[in-house]
């Protein structure tokens, strides 16, 4: 039900991270940071909206900027039911790797 | 605004602002530009700019994968509701697909046979840069005759004198000539001569030998597979030597595939244009007009521009005579068969009417296929509008409802393409059979056809889907839901309408069935003043003209022979055009005639009948004697005609008789009067008079035998002129058959909605049908109601098809048959008529009746 794909995983830990400061260029960032890998706009907007169609995250346009002519940007906010998928994508990690992470990773 | 020195590309950032969803939900031309600045001002114009393009790009094609998604989650629900429809509603399903079916079968075959012949002549190499050159010639009295027909050194010379004439290739047609090889000799009328280049100038499949020089040689003769089958079995012709007239002889160099009966030049023989250069005498002459000239210009030449040097042409090379040409043109390739109908060619002529008809009865009957389906989706609406009313609430709008529907149709509509494809194959060889093989065609070969038939399907399938989608989409979700719906009634009278175009179509097509056959009958039956019945006629050859005489008094002495005699040409199928000048003209103006020459017994033969003055006798002397028929007398003008003089092609002679009216050409396109002349020579037939068919193989058997003694080495060949008669008229024939079985399915099919329709306007008025009968209406009450309403279409089809038929069929009938068109019978629409009524009837009974008998208790329960 609260099944993640590793992009939809990536996003919502992002916008967890930047709270107050999500959204789509600082999302980008943090990905790329992340994994190392560059994600283009395109799929990562695809990928954005389908969050949004699930209700993990919701967006809220926010003040004018100053620069670039008073723009708006649209931020991004986790949602209770995001935080839920992200608890539950972390439950069905942790348990998958039990009693296997010191034989992959080796006993710190 | 100031275009910024830091902006990002103009171009991107326009195909951008195509997409204001993404602006919308994303900011994001705003956030892609603030991440471009950064990088601009890290890395510089270039490498910013590339990144921009990168990911405008990416949106863009992220853009198509999501909104396509989006259609496809949309289409697997579109696609599993039309499922679960087909399936639920069977009779419906089964109606339309197998009316769809056999449109598309029947459209195939008309499309494909028609543009197949249509187009059979243009499918040589280049075909259209190729033209034949047309001389325009004066013909005394002041008109002038177009003839593609032209002197042989024509062709060099406009090589020579015309450099955008890349190529061009001349052939001839011979006279019928007798073939022989080893002891087996046949008549042989396919012949042609042919310049070396002809096998690769045009088309044609080679079996064996090199089609780039088999004609190079002269006495080199390339010959059909059936030809090289019939002297030759299966051995390999090529080197092999074949007696051409008992006067030379030729050597096989090729073998080339059967032409097809779909080409207007049909040819079983090809001998090298090297060896008319030894066998006749007029290849130098300019003034013998024996070739067609076929030229290949280039790829940007204009040829009416080239055509406009041909006046300096003509001055140098073909002026200065009584008949040489006033002008001359390029005509193209082809329009040969159906279109040059007033140029002499060695082309056959046929006309184009027949073929669009063939096409007009495919698109009929799709049009047919097509509004059943309209009519079936619209009619049971009540089925759907539960669908329709919650997909509103929900918040599907309407253009999206009518997407739907649309797709469902489109979807119905190709799925029943391959089935059509499959009854096409099953119907193609009962055609092709049906035409005795005379026209041999496969979709497969032409696989262009089966996009056109894609289209054709996606276009049925949007065009019968428009007017349900539009219908279905306009239901009020709210009314709908409340259950005040189902009172309403909706479209009918689009319906009605829809129904008596169908029945309208369909009697058009059964009426010119009719029509037709009527024509044929007619055309068989009809006085052309001359009895055909029991006449043989045997085909006489050069060698034997000047004595045939022996031979047809030893035919006569058989017991059931009744007369015998001699002609020129065979009545059925003559033409013979000419100028004749009547005594008293001598300015040489010319009244033109077809004159017909005839040995002295030939009306005997034939049974024409004599009205006034006397038959010929034999023929002594040079003086030639004409016996005229009544429209020559006429065009004479002289009251008394008999004694009066009469000259044609430098023969004369006196008018000795008049003769009834007679014809005999096969469809006459003119007015143009016949006589008789009485002639030793150049005649072409005996005819032979038997007394009952009956005794046609013993009185031929004899006649071989005859023959054999008499002509040693010249084949014997006959046929009768009732044969003759049959195999002109086949066309007609075979055309009639075609239409009427067309009709017959199209007034199947419109029955067939026709019940469909019934049942589901039945279940429409359940209740209402519950209430009458609750208020006491008889169960025949109800019936004749029904009826009534449904045979009050069709009687208004009947009403406005019968005169549309009658002027259609009038035209037609003018068109192709000229003064033989026959008078249409009155018959014809009653039967037509009743015939549709007893088809609509029964398709209608069963489902009124049904609905009549239902127990108002039982109708009026759920309320």
């Amino acid at each position: 039900m609260y099944e993640l794909t590793k992009h939809e995983e990536f996003i919502l830990l992002s916008v967890c991270k930047l709270i107050g400061n999500a959204y789509i260029v600082t999302i980008r960032k943090e990905i790329s940071e992340l994994t190392g890998k560059s994600i283009n706009y395109g799929s990562l907007c695809n990928t954005l909206y389908s969050l949004v169609r699930k209700g993990y995250i919701r967006s809220q346009e926010s003040e004018p900027q100053a620069q670039q002519g008073g723009r708006r940007k649209v931020m991004y906010h986790l949602t209770t039911q995001g935080k839920k998928a992200l608890q539950h994508t972390y439950e069905i990690q942790k348990h998958a790797w039990d009693g296997v992470k010191g034989t992959i990773m080796g006993v710190d | 605004m100031r275009s910024n020195s830091k902006s990002p590309p103009e171009i991107a950032r326009w195909m951008l602002s195509r997409l204001p969803q993404y602006e919308r939900d994303f900011a994001l031309s705003g956030a892609i530009e603030e991440d471009y600045l950064e990088i601009r001002a890290d890395k510089g114009l270039i490498r910013s700019n590339i990144w921009y393009w990168f990911h405008v790009l990416s949106v863009i094609i992220q853009y198509f994968n999501f909104s396509l998604f989006k259609r496809m989650i949309m289409f697997k629900n579109y696609l599993k509701i039309s499922i679960r429809n087909l399936l639920r509603h069977k009779g419906f399903s089964f109606i339309t697909i197998s009316g769809l079916t056999i449109g598309y079968a029947v459209f195939i075959l008309s499309f494909l046979f028609s543009t197949i012949l249509l187009n059979y002549d243009k499918r040589h190499n280049d075909s259209d840069m190729i033209y034949t050159v047309v001389q325009v010639k004066p013909v005394a009295g002041g008109d002038s005759k177009h003839t593609a027909i032209t002197p042989s050194p024509l062709k060099t010379a406009l090589i020579e004198s015309f450099p955008e004439i890349e190529s061009s290739v001349r052939f001839f047609r011979t006279s019928r000539k007798v073939v022989s090889f080893g002891n087996e000799n046949f008549y042989e009328n396919g012949i042609i001569y042919a310049d070396e280049n002809f096998l690769t100038f045009f088309k044609n499949e080679m079996i064996s030998g090199d089609p780039a020089n088999a004609l190079s040689e002269p006495y080199s003769i390339v010959l059909a597979r059936t030809e090289a089958e019939q002297y030759f079995g299966t051995e390999d012709p090529v080197g092999k030597i074949l007696h051409i007239d008992n006067s030379y002889d030729v050597t096989v160099t090729g073998v080339f595939e059967n032409i097809s009966n779909f080409s207007g030049l049909q040819y079983n023989y090809i001998i090298s244009m090297e060896t008319a250069n030894s066998v006749y005498d007029w290849m130098d002459d300019w003034q013998s007009d024996i070739q067609m000239t076929f030229v290949k210009i280039t790829e940007n030449t204009d040829p009416g521009r080239l055509g406009e040097r041909f006046p300096q042409f003509l001055e140098r090379n073909m002026s200065g005579h009584n008949d040489s040409p006033e002008r001359m043109y390029l005509f193209p390739l082809g329009s040969l068969t159906f279109h040059a109908w007033d140029i002499s060619t060695y082309w056959r002529k046929d006309v184009l009417l027949p073929v669009l008809a063939f096409y007009g009865m495919g698109i009929i009957l799709l049009l047919i296929v097509c509004i059943n389906f309209m009519n079936m989706s619209t009619a049971r609406y009540a089925s759907r509008a539960k669908e329709i009313g919650v997909r509103k609430v929900i918040g599907a709008k309407r253009k999206q409802l009518a997407g739907q529907f649309i797709f469902e149709s489109m979807i119905i509509s190709i799925t029943a393409l391959p089935a059509g494809i499959l009854v096409f194959e099953l119907i193609r060889p009962v055609f092709i059979a049906f035409y005795e093989n005379m026209f041999v065609f496969s979709l497969w070969e032409h696989p262009e056809f089966l996009v056109i038939l894609l289209i054709m399907a996606v276009a049925t399938g949007i065009l019968s889907g428009l007017y349900p989608a539009v219908f279905l989409s306009s239901f009020k979700p709210v009314k709908v839901l409340k259950g005040t719906f189902s009172s309403d009634v909706r479209g009918t009278g689009i319906r009605k309408t829809l129904v008596v175009t169908q029945f309208v179509l369909s009697s058009l097509l059964i009426i010119m069935a009719v029509v037709i056959q009527d024509q044929h009958k007619y055309l068989r039956n009809v006085d052309q003043g001359y009895v055909r019945e029991n006449v043989l006629y045997v085909p006489l050859s050069a060698e034997m003209r000047n004595n045939v005489e022996l031979f047809n008094q030893e035919a006569a002495k058989h017991a059931s022979v009744v007369e015998v005699s001699s002609s020129g040409g065979l009545p059925g199928s003559w033409y013979s055009d000419r100028k004749v000048v009547p005594e008293g003209n001598e300015s040489g103006d010319h009244i033109p005639m077809l004159v017909y020459e005839v040995s002295d017994n030939f009306i005997n033969t034939v049974e024409m009948k004599i009205k006034n003055g006397r038959d010929f006798s034999v023929k002594t002397g040079e003086e030639a004697s004409f016996i005229i028929s009544e429209s020559a007398a006429e065009k004479l003008g002289w009251e008394d005609p008999i004694g009066k003089k009469l000259t044609y092609d430098n023969i004369s002679g006196s008018i000795i008789g008049i003769v009834r009216e007679f014809n005999f050409r096969y469809i006459p396109r003119e007015i143009t009067p016949p006589i008789l002349c009485l002639q030793n020579e150049n005649l072409n037939y005996s005819l032979i008079r038997i007394d009952d068919m009956e005794n046609e193989s013993e009185v031929t058997e004899y006649l071989k035998t005859v023959w054999t003694e008499l002509y040693k080495g010249i084949p014997f060949q006959y046929d009768t002129l009732d044969e003759l008669d049959q195999r002109m008229n086949m066309g007609t024939e075979k055309g009639y058959q075609v239409t009427l079985v067309i009709g017959f399915i199209t007034i199947f099919i419109a029955s067939l909605g026709l019940f469909g329709l019934a049942t589901f306007t039945i279940q429409n008025k359940t209740k209402e049908i519950g209430i009458r009968k609750a208020l006491g209406a008889s169960v025949s009450g109800i019936i004749r109601k029904f009826l009534r309403n449904f045979m009050k279409l069709i009687v208004i089809s009947n009403i406005i098809a019968c005169p549309a038929a009658y002027y259609l069929s009038r035209s037609f009938l003018d068109n192709m048959y000229f003064t033989l068109s026959a008078r249409i019978d009155f018959l014809v629409f009653v039967y037509t008529a009743l015939l549709c009524i007893c088809s609509a009837l029964i398709a209608v009974i069963t489902q009124v009746w049904r609905g009549a008998v239902q127990n108002p208790a039982d109708t009026l329960k759920y309320e």
